[in-house]
């Protein structure tokens, strides 16, 4: 299954009121599935079994998390955060500062691979995790931003 | 050369447009490696002489500097970046006809860096697009470059010089993999330009993870820059640049009044004209590199980054030996064990086996 087949099923997902896909193509299998916060269901009471993710079941207080990890902005690999794209400029973001989808809000540095790191949707910076030039692993929190 | 690929036209024909003009005048230049007469360029064209003074005026206008030798002909003042001609080396001499490198050629008399041109050509791509199809690899293979590059970038706005007659080059690639597979990228442009280079210069080296050295002293710079969402790719930019020769002073002289980025690291620079015994025009040497490029980039996609981490680690000026890595404040010193497979450094310092993912490499009197 390569990323096209997986661009047309999220294309799928999203033109539809599916919450969660999985298909399975020989030995690979790929689920796809979207937070209910962000989907507008006009529909039925229950067309489709409401499956919540894994990891949300386990936590003591899901509503709260669930909310809370969908405002965090992780780091999408190990490297060095930086705030500002050079150290005479400043911050792309402060705390406080209102963000739009596609702007940029740190860069992740590794193996001297320059990774802008982009808001995915419109919001106002609530938290800043990082520090300025330190080392930040996989799936680490950087910013928490409250959607617009 | 020239001459049997196009055969004189006996008459001007109506379709010929003004940039068709134009480069049939500038390969012909570039072809003929001396001076090509007025009336000779007239019959080609079927124009008169007084049209192709025109011509050739207009193209000193963009930036192109064409000497005019009394009784010889035109003749070009140095080697030339042309789109047109850049394009055509690499259909005729270069590339595969499935190469994703060099799809689309763009040249700039001038540009503040390549890179910020590609980044801003990928901003106008996907404006005129919307929602998943954004980016939607029609950027893809478009390399960039510029006769004069006026704020080269290195990492975090250290200044990368462009001197006059440098190489200076961007390459838009959109993998389709997964962002954190991007860190093999700077490594393999690394081995590609290696690879390229070292028919001109045989002592050519690799520093972690994509400088390219020459006894310690810097020959060309990498700076990859990307933009991505989670687990998709936009775009990868890739700079290169590529001195071809030193400055009328020395490079001392340069590195010490621009370079203060306090680093401590190596700071020596040196040119291909320097190293080289053999001549190297810039198109020369940006054929060779782009290809090279494609080749190794074709190979890692279909063939993951076993043979780039291969090549990187023979060609490494320190494999096996002590290295110096600072990174801000941070001083550490270890022999250079392996490669990890995303292109972070193995460092033996005592017991402890470190992942150097960021720093600058000191490797003083090596490579």
């Amino acid at each position: 299954m390569d990323i096209s087949e997986i661009r047309k099923l999220i294309k799928l997902v999203q033109s539809s009121d599916l919450t969660e896909i999985e298909v399975t193509e020989g030995d690979q299998s790929v689920r796809i599935s979207r937070q209910s916060t962000h989907v507008t269901v006009a529909a039925p009471a229950a067309p489709i079994p409401m499956v919540a993710p894994v990891a949300a079941a386990d936590t003591a207080a899901p509503a709260k998390t669930e909310q809370i990890e969908a405002n965090i902005v992780k780091s999408p690999m190990v490297g060095t955060f930086y705030c500002a794209s050079n150290p005479d400029t400043p911050a792309f973001v402060t705390v406080g500062a209102q963000v739009n989808k596609g702007d940029t809000l740190c860069i992740i540095e590794a193996m001297k691979l320059m990774n802008e790191i982009e808001a995915e949707y419109a919001g106002v910076v609530e938290k800043i995790l990082a520090e300025n030039a330190s080392p930040v692993e996989y799936g680490q929190p950087l910013f928490v931003i409250r959607p617009a | 050369m020239a001459e049997s690929v196009l055969g004189p036209l006996p008459e001007r024909r109506r379709d010929q447009t003004r940039d068709e003009i134009r480069d049939h005048i500038l390969s012909r230049l570039s072809d003929s490696g001396g001076a090509v007469s007025g009336d000779v360029l007239a019959t080609e064209l079927g124009l008169s002489r007084v049209a192709i003074w025109k011509h050739i005026n207009k193209l000193r206008q963009q930036g192109i500097e064409i000497v005019s030798r009394i009784g010889v002909g035109y003749e070009l003042h140095a080697d030339l970046m042309h789109a047109p001609m850049l394009a055509k080396a690499l259909k005729t001499n270069a590339l595969k006809a499935n190469a994703i490198i060099g799809r689309q050629v763009l040249c700039f008399a001038e540009v503040d860096s390549t890179n910020s041109e590609a980044m801003r050509l990928i901003d106008q791509a996907s404006d005129l697009t919307s929602g998943l199809t954004r980016h939607d690899n029609v950027m893809n293979g478009t390399v960039i470059c510029a006769d004069r590059q006026t704020q080269g970038r290195g990492r975090l706005g250290r200044p990368w010089l462009t001197m006059q007659g440098s190489l200076a080059l961007s390459v838009i690639l959109q993998p389709p993999v997964e962002p954190a597979r991007v860190t093999q990228i700077p490594l393999l442009v690394a081995v590609a330009l290696q690879q390229a280079l070292q028919p001109w210069v045989p002592d050519i080296r690799i520093k972690w993870p994509n400088d390219l050295v020459v006894h310690g002293a810097k020959l060309s710079g990498i700076l990859t820059e990307m933009r991505s969402e989670p687990g998709r790719v936009h775009a990868v930019v890739i700079g290169i640049g590529i001195n071809m020769r030193a400055p009328e002073n020395g490079w001392q002289a340069v590195t010490d009044t621009v370079l203060s980025d306090n680093s401590g690291t190596t700071r020596k620079a040196t040119d291909i004209a320097s190293c080289s015994k053999r001549p190297a025009s810039r198109q020369d040497v940006a054929v060779a590199v782009l290809k090279a490029l494609d080749i190794w980039y074709q190979r890692w996609l279909s063939e993951g980054f076993g043979p780039v981490k291969e090549a990187w680690w023979q060609h490494h000026a320190a494999s096996g030996s002590m290295l110096r890595v600072v990174n801000g404040h941070d001083v550490l010193e270890g022999v250079a064990e392996a490669l990890d497979d995303d292109g972070a450094l193995m460092l033996r310092s005592g017991n402890d086996l470190v992942r150097v993912t960021s720093g600058d490499v000191d490797m003083e009197g090596k490579g």
